[in-house]
């Protein structure tokens, strides 16, 4: 480092240094507070954006509790054109597709179904294809069912494993395949997926015992 | 009555952070607060640490709600550990998820509460308070608030969005209507003559040892003090009694009864202060010409009172809004009101009943006032008698006599009882629990023990019989019994193997009964939910294996009796909707569809778990430190 002897010497090698780095400076201080505003803009914009979108969700939850279908559908389209990436877009479709099925129209909640299964949030995309299941089984779809169950990645619906077992087992009734049926109950069973009804499922389906052929 | 007005809907986890207000803040008190936070988190979730405090005091909430059903401590600590764990884990995913609650639906919940109502409106100063008791700023419960609606919101979208088609309905009543026919035999437990031998009953002697033991066993000497036996030897003379009555009088007076009816004019968005104050105007004009109940029926607004003519019951103060109360309390039987207002509208208020209040002269209730002042005079005297006997027996700890003594007192007896049962004195498990604690063991007083507010016990030991096994001849009639019963089940066992064999190669079952000498029962029909036989064998018809062609599916099953039952389950005929059950067909789509988004629900929140960064202390949560 230089040292200098005087006042003057020191204020003439700020100026100097200012002519040559100033504009620099100015430039970079610019940047780093656009920045800091822009971060603040982005972070106060994207709360906006979940507040409206919760705000929109919380009427379409009204509209479906009065059973009015059409709002529903209709908060649901602007929903996914407004916050299309948003869980929010998702959720909407699923009361969707539910006021589809409750109306008989089993062929366009597959549809929306079939979208929201396709999704990369895991939890969601498997509970679409839980209910996509139950959706073919409603239309006597088995070997459809068995096979989007056998597609389905295991590492990424280990929680939901019971469930599509005790589809399965469902889905073997439906095609009298007893001894399958059976065999994914039990699965379903061991996989910590408990519910009264799968054990009545269970209970109807014991085999018959093998008789000693003597006496 | 008026406040079932009002509406109101409160949620699982939004209820649960409320439950915080309620828990009386002694009990998971100031300490919680007070100590810092150097000791190490019993469990973390992501960046978030869990101290012990945290623990405590879910568990205090938890077991609110559980407390009762007789579910162990232990396990409710751990159980509210997983349930902090797991709402932790799914607030965590809602906020990374970008989930929120508008800002004013969460005042306008935190508003319709009633804990911070006052006559059906937000009190801001009762707000303020009940969280200062609980030592939360409004921004922290605010912001509790705002996270349990949006979880709350999160488990709405899926439960709520699951549904239940026609085909998965028929399936459950397929399932759940199902008909089953059966014949059975009850092979019945035959007494075997034959004794058991006594090695035999040596050997199950020695192999039972835990049966046979006598617990530990106490008998005590105890003085008792009680205000009952002091206040009876108070003495009484007229004078002082009347006196007494007369400072009482309150007591003695059997108080007003005032039964009301009101018609109530709603103010609400329809209808403006003045129109409700004018339609009550109107209705009272009308009461010239007709009876106050039939207009109830007509006019009022509050519609739970409405057809019972607008009977609110019998009055008590300090139940109504003041208005209402003091314009109550002015009328006359009969009388009718003037419009008073409320904060639900205006009513016009009529009294159906009027029993003033009685003074009971003194002579018809002098029993009861000697009673009360002799209890009166003995109170003060109660206590330094305590006090005394507290010291005099823990000077002399080696005998009672001299606090029996000293306070005119005679030394009474138990007879033995155990830790967990006794008779007399010992029936009160304080007593009990006094009795073996270490000091008394050892043979010294113990100290006074109080039985409610009103009796004072000091007990020592008197016999002491430690914990044996019961010798064999003692017990040897038991274990014969036992024996034998064994027998004759095992023999049924047997005999129930051999007729299911027959049944199994073909034997026709009236020809087995025959053979048997056994009563053949057959049921047709049998539905799950009609349960008039014992439940073992119902669940075993249930469980059974359906029949496969011409081959019958014969099964045996014990009653708790230990007799045995051997059935052929013959036709099952598929379930199907009954009548009612179509009508409720509705109610069951609904219902069904509930349930699989719960089981939906519940798969999320483990796969949310499982992919959380939890870690829990392996040392299982304490209450206390």
């Amino acid at each position: 480092m230089e040292i200098y002897e005087t006042e003057e010497e020191q204020v003439a090698a700020l100026k100097g240094w200012w002519k040559e780095n100033g504009q620099a400076t100015l430039i970079g201080l610019g940047l780093g507070i656009a920045v800091i505003l822009g971060w603040n803009y982005w972070q106060d914009y994207r709360r906006e954006q979940a507040e409206q979108a919760a705000g929109l969700y919380a009427q379409l939850l009204k509209a479906q509790a009065a059973n009015q279908t059409e709002s529903v559908a209709k908060l649901s389209e602007q929903m996914e054109t407004r916050f299309g990436s948003s869980d929010y877009t998702l959720f909407s479709q699923l009361a969707l597709a539910k006021i589809k099925v409750e109306q008989g129209d089993l062929a366009s909640a597959r549809q929306i179904l079939e979208k929201v299964s396709a999704t990369s949030n895991k939890e969601l995309a498997n509970i679409a294809k839980v209910r996509l299941v139950r959706l073919l089984m409603a239309n006597k779809e088995y070997e459809q069912g068995l096979k989007l169950i056998n597609d389905i990645d295991p590492a990424k619906s280990a929680s939901f494993s019971g469930q599509y077992d005790e589809l399965v087992g469902d889905l073997y009734v439906a095609l009298d395949r007893v001894d399958q049926a059976r065999t994914s109950y039990q699965n379903a069973l061991r996989n910590g997926h408990q519910s009264p009804l799968l054990q009545l499922k269970i209970d109807d389906l014991t085999p018959p015992e093998k008789v000693e052929s003597n006496k | 009555m008026l406040t079932t007005i009002r509406e109101k809907s409160q949620g699982a986890f939004a209820w649960g952070i409320l439950l915080l207000i309620g828990v009386p803040f002694a009990l998971w008190g100031i300490n919680n607060y007070m100590d810092g936070g150097k000791e190490p988190p019993v469990a973390s979730v992501g960046d978030k640490d869990f101290y012990q405090r945290d623990v405590n005091k879910a568990y205090e909430q938890y077991s609110q709600s559980l407390r009762g059903l007789g579910i162990d401590e232990q396990t409710l600590k751990t159980q509210a550990l997983q349930k902090l764990i797991k709402d932790e884990v799914l607030l965590q995913y809602v906020q990374a998820r970008g989930l929120t609650a508008p800002d004013d639906s969460v005042r306008e919940y935190v508003k319709s509460l009633e804990y911070f109502q006052t006559d059906g409106h937000f009190d801001e100063g009762k707000y303020k308070s009940l969280l200062a008791t609980q030592r939360m700023s409004s921004n922290e419960f605010v912001s509790r608030v705002k996270n349990a609606m949006i979880m709350e919101q999160f488990q709405r979208s899926i439960v709520d969005s699951s549904f239940a088609s026609q085909y998965d309905v028929e399936s459950f009543f397929k399932i759940q209507n199902q008909q089953r026919d059966v014949d059975y035999l009850t092979i019945p437990l035959q007494a075997v003559a034959e004794q058991p031998k006594d090695e035999e009953i040596a050997s199950y002697y020695q192999q039972h040892q835990n049966a046979y033991q006598t617990p530990e066993q106490l008998s005590i000497d105890y003085i008792e003090l009680s205000l009952a036996d002091m206040a009876k030897k108070v003495l009484v003379t007229d004078e002082k009694l009347k006196a007494f009555y007369d400072e009482q009088k309150e007591q003695y007076t059997t108080p007003e009864r005032r039964k009301i009816s009101h018609i109530l004019f709603a103010i609400d968005d329809k209808v403006s202060e003045k129109a409700a104050f004018e339609k009550a105007q109107k209705a009272k004009k009308e009461l010239a010409n007709k009876e106050f109940p039939v207009l109830a029926a007509e006019l009022s607004d509050d519609k739970a009172t409405a057809k019972q003519g607008g009977d609110l019951g019998l009055f008590s103060a300090g139940v109504m809004e003041k208005n209402f109360e003091d314009a109550a309390t002015a009328l006359t039987l009969g009388e009718v009101s003037e419009p008073v207002k409320s904060a639900f509208g205006y009513h016009l208020i009529k009294v159906t009943e009027l029993i003033p209040s009685q003074i009971k002269p003194y002579d018809s209730v002098k029993n009861e006032v000697v009673k009360a002042y002799q209890k009166a005079q003995a109170e003060n005297g109660f206590y330094e008698a305590g006090e005394k006997l507290t010291e005099t027996s823990y000077q002399n700890p080696d005998s009672l006599q001299a606090a029996a003594d000293a306070l005119g007192l005679t030394i009474k007896k138990s007879s033995l009882f155990t830790k967990d049962h006794g008779d007399g004195i010992a029936a009160d498990d304080k007593i009990r629990s006094a009795a073996f604690t270490e000091e008394v063991l050892q043979g010294n007083n113990s100290t006074p023990i109080e039985l409610g507010t009103e009796v004072l016990v000091v007990l020592r030991m008197q016999e002491h019989k430690p914990a044996a096994t019961k010798d064999l001849d003692a017990v040897k009639k038991d274990i014969i019994a036992i024996l034998s019963n064994e027998k004759s089940r095992q023999l049924a066992v047997e005999k129930a193997k051999q007729i299911k064999a027959r049944l199994q190669t073909g034997a026709a079952i009236q020809v087995v009964a025959v053979e048997n000498k056994l009563e053949l029962k057959n049921i047709k029909g049998l539905t799950r939910r009609k349960a008039d036989l014992p439940e073992p064998l119902s669940q075993a018809i249930f469980k059974a294996a359906k029949p496969i062609g011409s081959k019958p599916s014969v099964f045996v099953t014990a009653l708790p009796s230990g007799e045995q039952i051997v059935a052929i389950l013959g036709k099952v005929t598929e379930g199907s909707m009954s009548d009612g059950d179509k009508r409720q067909l509705e109610l069951a789509k609904k219902n069904i569809g509930n349930a699989f988004g719960q089981t939906e629900f519940n798969a999320v929140l483990n796969s949310l778990e499982a992919d959380a960064d939890i870690s829990v202390q392996a040392k299982p949560p304490q209450l206390t430190e």
